[in-house]
């Protein structure tokens, strides 16, 4: 019985390390990365090596999922590698763990070639799924400005699609980032809770209300605002308003809560928010 | 022994935890399922094909690349007839043997082959400018050290982002002069033969392009994208002096936009040959190099009135996104794109097409002819001041002459002969293009009826030998003469009086050659016309019933928009604008309107709380439905969707065969059309992808086999070559059946042909549509559609309707009249569907009035299925959390697929007891049914479609699994530790 849940037991564990491990692969320095791609096109001896970065931003409430920075390495042997970092889930742990951080995203290869006549650097670059299929090939030329170069990446959103986005790459010969973790504190975004003069919160649920001077409420989920009210501190004490409707908020003493929820499709979450102390909250109408 | 159970403890935890946490991820998951599939890509469905399955569409193609090599060609020939020569000074062009080239611009090194967004094409593979003028002209035909500098100056075009970007992110970034070395310099006069000046503005989804932003001024003249930066106007400036030193002999412009730049600067410089190039695509250079060359005569005309003042129009009065007064009030959003936030809210915008029917040459020329005729308060208008190149506009190598021009009236329609001679030395094509004039009478005047001086009817293209006579012969529809007349009849009409055909070079000669016929002061015109290519037909009868009915279904036709107009629209609040009319062109020239919003116009569809669109809903239900009854559903039955294959729209078996589906597999069909339709397992329906785009499917961005990039649309438009364009959608076809997916299906739908008309030159789409005018888009349109849907692939043509502008489309307002809408903004679509055959469309972001496109009933049926006879589905534009774009709404007025997915407002849940709700989701299922068993999905037969659990769910199964077993086998060790830790103790 021992053995058998012993068994058990390390299966579970060693699935459960596959699933959870990404890409895998060992945290190599960045200029030597290995390629995931299951083959190179024609692949050849290079000695030189070279390094890009760019990035995707928009501002907007879902925009964390489209943002991207990219970290491009073309390899002495001729292999293309670009990994993913989505900056704004706010994740600067470890490249090799972090969930965010997708290594090879992109991979393929790159030469030195003439274009009409002027020399450039060719990538080549694809997206390649769990089984090895082939989707979303690029061919760019970057060339040499001033020891910078610099090329546009079209890069899949939703792989195998045509829904893409462009990147923005500039690198140089050698490296830009020592490693993947240089590269992610580069790009690492800290969370700024919006501006408030005070907040409720649901801290089990990590949901909080900010109250924002002139009567304006943001209510985030982590890091996704999900609602947008209104809240004033008058003669009748703190009013609570969502959707154009007054939301009961109970008092308790000092302390003051209210109710929300979050509907994603069926699933739907209230929360209870809570201010410990509603009056020191300045007096708005 | 207690460390022991300790342990097991601490790991019994742990188990429980996970397991806790994998087994609540399955449902959380779930909710979300289809947007995580289609984000990795997770294989949903296997088709396992019927053996002997009959095979309704087979590529042409044996061989891919015998397909690749023939688009490469077509492209190339699409563009050498699509390109119109402008100015040719001394007969520049074409250019000898051996010519030397000296490219100029940052833009001849950065070629523009396409625009950006959805519709963007690769140019991974495309043959740059250097590449094509070297193939055709000779190695080393071009300064290859000028080449290297524009390769490494740094110097590049910047174009607005195509979601979260504006029109401030726009930059031409030309190469200041001050950049070119004397070493350069010292090259040019070797390769001095030509001066080859590129002049590219990129266009794309999602920001217009700026048309006077003042934060841009200094990058570019006036912060307007369309006019020659300071870069430009210095490069300009050193040429001409170049030229006069004898650096340079020539200066050749190509104007490589769709965006047509203010071409006020062609006279200056010293500049001999102008060439519009448009988008080029993958081999379009090599095309173009043709033309410089020679090789191919160029015989494009140009599809938009270019101007020396692209803010003359009227349209530019109105044209941007205007904010609401009083948004704030009701919390509108800024919303531009499906992440900004409050894409659930109602948009703060809206615009007013206040100049009704007279955008491009409509405007231009009618004024003119009012001018010239001294009536309509013209005022001192200078035709010449605004025109630089009329519609229709093109040179060629060669002369043509026209000569027995003849109109004979048919029944319905009238067949226009005339002869066409080549008095020239070169063998050349020759487009005719027949005008008409309506006439402006009083009964219009009255009716507030508007009339345009000409509009084309009809065009041909021949090759002529030089030397030799070609008879055109040209049918004109009598349907084409009519107008719409949204006051009185409120239908179609054809007026007594007398009209006028022509056949004219262009719309400006065309009016020229009617006010000759009219006798008209030739003191006032800008040059005499030919009242001899000019032919009156007096009709004795005003005709208000022959047009009343749909020439298609036989439904009548009567006012569907009176809803989008602000002077019709009950809850305008006395707002209501003075449309441009030609009775009083001073009095009525547009002016930028300021609106707010009504209590009315919030209820009506502006509304975005869940209690206003409830009651919009109901409205709507008791409106449509009111007589609703509850429609069968999930019946056993033994129809499969491969028995409906070809089969008939009025099929009776598509009744039985819907009514076998349960409802929620049908919303889940109709809920998420995100690039592709769900399987249905139930009648045994394949999944399919669908793709973009209005320049082809593009192989890059999907990893086919083969995939042209072609021109852009206008470019295409300009050969008025339909058998090109059909070419080209058959290939586009071909494009389609030559891919599939990784798990085996197919690609079978695409989002195009765009068929919005360019309002203005700043839309930022405008790569993406034919022309300015609405009824040549349609033939272009219907010959493209009728190539595409021949190889198995139905099409959305696109954005139906009004989508003229990216500044606020995500629900912008969009103010018109019902003449304007039917008459232009209508055209187009029209003909991708009744000539055509197109099976689909896509709706737009915009609302038509106050109602999102999907949700107005008139739009949607009346226009779509009553008048024109449309057999398959409708999809919206990206529904991607834009709540507006309501399902009920969509469902209730003839919307049928969404390109999205459910999550976070799957609307249509809990309603499979509403019969009006059941009645429009089976007609909308219907519909998709439709186009996915017309196409070559079906060449899979009656195939075995297994719904697959997608990878990353059975992971999460198998984890949950293993967790569970885990926390037992844990829970029994900690239990057996505890108590062997008991006993010992």
């Amino acid at each position: 019985m021992k053995k058998i849940a012993a068994v058990l037991l390390t299966a579970v564990m060693a699935i459960s390390m596959v699933a959870c491990g990404g890409n895998g692969g060992s945290s190599t320095p960045a200029g030597n990365k290995e390629t995931k791609a299951a083959e190179t096109q024609g692949a050849q001896e290079e000695s030189k090596t070279y390094q890009f970065e760019g990035k995707f931003e928009e501002q907007g409430e879902y925009a964390s999922m489209l943002n991207n920075a990219f970290l491009l390495n073309l390899n002495a042997d001729g292999t293309a590698v670009c990994d993913k970092y989505a900056f704004a889930k706010y994740d600067a742990s470890d490249a090799e763990t972090n969930p965010t951080y997708t290594q090879s995203y992109l991979s393929g290869t790159w030469k030195a070639v003439e274009k009409d006549g002027v020399p450039c650097l060719q990538i080549k670059l694809s997206y390649k799924d769990a089984s090895g299929n082939e989707s979303n090939a690029t061919t760019s030329y970057a060339y040499d400005v001033a020891g910078e170069y610099s090329f546009d990446m079209s890069y899949p959103v939703t792989p195998g699609q045509a829904y893409t986005r462009t990147a923005a790459m500039t690198g140089k010969e050698g490296t830009i980032y020592a490693d993947d973790n240089a590269f992610i504190q580069a790009y690492k975004q800290e969370f700024e809770a919006p501006a408030s003069v005070g907040t409720f919160v649901d801290a089990e649920n990590n949901v909080t209300a900010y109250l924002q001077d002139g009567g304006v409420m943001l209510i985030y989920s982590g890091y996704d605002k999900f609602a947008e009210g209104k809240w004033a501190n008058g003669a009748d004490g703190i009013t609570i308003t969502l959707n154009d409707a007054a939301v009961e908020v109970t008092k308790d003493g000092n302390a003051a809560s209210f109710k929300v929820t979050r509907t994603m499709g069926d699933f739907t979450n209230e929360y209870t928010l809570t201010c410990a102390d509603v009056t020191a909250l300045p007096k708005a109408e | 022994m207690k460390k022991g159970s300790a342990k097991w403890t601490v790991l019994t935890v742990i188990m429980a935890i996970l397991m806790v946490v994998s087994i609540v991820a399955i449902p959380v998951t779930n909710m979300f399922a289809n947007a995580i599939n289609v984000t990795l890509g997770a294989k949903t469905q296997e088709i396992v094909p019927e053996e002997g399955a009959s095979v309704y569409f087979v590529s042409n193609y044996e061989n891919v690349d015998d397909l690749v090599a023939f688009e490469k060609q077509l492209c190339r020939d699409i563009e050498s007839e699509g390109a119109a020569l402008l100015i040719n000074r001394e007969n520049t062009l074409p250019l000898a043997a051996g010519t030397k080239f000296t490219p100029f611009s940052q833009s001849s090194f950065n070629l523009l082959y396409g625009g950006t967004g959805s519709g963007q094409v690769s140019a991974d593979d495309a043959i740059t400018l250097k590449n094509a003028i070297d193939t055709v002209f000779g190695a080393d035909s071009v300064n290859p050290d000028q080449w290297k500098f524009y390769a490494t100056a740094g110097y590049k075009r910047v174009n607005a982002a195509t979601t979260g970007g504006n029109q401030g992110q726009y930059r031409i970034n030309e190469v200041p002069w001050a950049k070119y070395t004397d070493a350069l310099k010292k090259t040019w006069a070797n390769y001095g033969d030509v001066a080859l000046v590129v002049l590219a503005r990129s266009g794309g989804e999602g920001a217009d392009l700026p048309s006077g932003l003042p934060e841009l001024e200094e990058f570019m003249t006036d912060g307007d994208y369309l006019r020659l930066c300071k870069e430009e106007v210095e490069m300009f400036e050193q040429l001409e002096q170049l030229k006069k030193d004898g650096t340079f002999k020539k200066i050749v412009v190509l104007l490589n936009s769709s965006n047509t730049l203010q071409l006020d600067f062609v006279d200056k410089y010293g500049i001999d040959a102008v060439l519009w190039i448009g988008d080029v695509g993958m081999t379009g250079a090599l095309g173009v190099a043709d033309i410089l060359a020679g090789n191919v005569n160029p015989s494009g005309r140009i599809v938009d009135t270019f101007l020396k003042d692209n803010h003359s129009s009227p349209a530019m009065q109105n044209f941007g996104a205007y904010d609401w007064t009083n948004g704030a009030d009701y919390g509108v959003a800024t919303a531009q794109n499906n992440t900004d936030p409050g894409i659930d809210k109602c948009n703060q915008d809206y615009v007013v097409y206040q100049e009704g029917i007279y955008v491009g040459y409509r405007y231009y020329e009618t004024r003119y002819e009012d001018y010239v005729l001294n009536q309509g308060n013209a005022g001192d208008y200078v035709y010449t001041n605004d025109v630089a190149f009329p519609f229709g506009y093109g040179l060629s190598y060669t002369t043509f002459e026209y000569s027995n021009f003849s109109v004979k009236e048919n029944q319905n329609d009238f067949t226009v002969k005339v002869d066409v001679k080549n008095t020239g030395s070169v063998d050349g094509k020759h487009t005719v293009q027949i005008y008409f004039q309506s006439p402006y009478t009083q009964y219009d005047i009255d009716n507030l009826v508007e009339k345009a001086a000409v509009e084309i009817c009809g065009f041909d293209k021949k090759m002529i030998k030089a030397g030799d006579t070609e008879t055109f012969t040209i049918t004109v529809e009598k349907e084409d003469l009519t107008s719409y007349d949204h006051m009185n009849a409120k239908t179609y009409i054809l007026e007594d009086g007398d009209y006028y055909f022509t056949v004219g070079k262009n719309a400006h000669d065309a009016v020229n050659n009617i006010l000759a016929a009219k006798g008209a002061d030739a003191s006032r015109m800008t040059e005499a016309g030919n009242a001899s290519l000019a032919q009156k037909w007096t009709n004795d009868t005003f005709d208000k019933t022959t047009y009343a009915v749909s020439s298609v279904t036989g439904k009548p036709i009567t006012n569907l928009f009176d809803d989008a107009d602000l002077n019709k629209y009950a809850g305008n609040g006395g707002q209501t604008v003075t449309y441009l009319t030609r009775h009083d062109w001073v009095g009525t020239f547009p002016t930028t309107q300021s609106l707010h919003i009504t209590p009315e116009m919030w209820a009506d569809g502006l509304t975005h709380e869940e209690s206003g669109r409830k009651a919009i809903v109901e409205k709507m239900k008791a409106a449509l439905y009111a007589d609703a009854t509850m429609p069968k559903m999930a019946v056993a039955g033994d129809l499969d969707a491969a028995d409906l294959a070809m089969a008939d729209v009025d099929d009776p078996r598509y009744l039985e065969l819907v009514s076998e589906i349960p409802y929620t597999e049908m919303t889940n069909l109709i809920y998420n059309g995100f690039h592709l339709t769900q399987p249905v397992p139930s009648i045994n329906l394949p999944g399919t992808n669908d793709e973009n785009g209005p320049q082809g499917f593009t192989k890059s961005l999907t990893g086919g086999a083969s995939a042209m990039a072609y021109t852009s649309e206008d470019v295409m438009a300009a050969t008025y070559n339909l058998e090109l364009v059909h070419n080209m959608g058959l290939c586009i076809g071909e494009d389609f059946l030559h891919v599939e997916d990784a798990s085996g299906t197919p690609y079978s739908g695409i989002y195009g042909p765009g068929a919005n008309i360019h309002r203005t030159p700043y839309s930022g789409r405008n790569f993406e549509y034919y022309s300015e005018d609405g009824w040549v888009a349609g033939r272009i349109s219907a010959a493209e559609v009728m190539g595409i849907q021949d190889r198995g692939v139905y099409v959305f043509t696109k954005h139906f309707a009004l989508n003229d502008q990216e500044e606020g489309r995500y629900g912008i307002a969009t103010w018109s009249n019902e003449q304007a809408i039917r008459e232009l903004y209508l055209e187009g679509f029209e003909g991708s569907i009744v000539k055509g055959g197109g099976m689909g469309v896509m709706s737009s972001f915009n609302r038509l009035g106050v109602t999102w496109s999907g949700a107005h009933h008139g739009l949607m049926t009346g226009i779509l299925r009553d008048e024109w006879g449309m057999k398959g589905a409708a999809i919206t534009d990206c529904s991607v959390f834009a709540k507006y774009m309501d399902y009920r709404f969509g469902v209730l007025a003839g919307q049928d697929l969404w390109d999205g997915h459910g999550s976070g407002m799957a609307t249509l849940d809990g309603l499979d007891n509403d019969p009006a709700i059941v009645t429009g989701v089976q007609r909308a299922v219907k519909n998709i049914v439709y186009s996915i068993t017309h196409s070559h999905a079906m060449n899979v037969g009656k195939a075995t479609i297994r719904v697959i659990t997608p990878w990353w769910q059975k992971l999460l199964y198998t984890l949950a699994g293993l967790f569970t077993l885990g926390t037992i086998a844990s829970a029994v060790m900690m239990v057996r530790a505890k108590k062997a830790a008991k006993e010992e103790a």
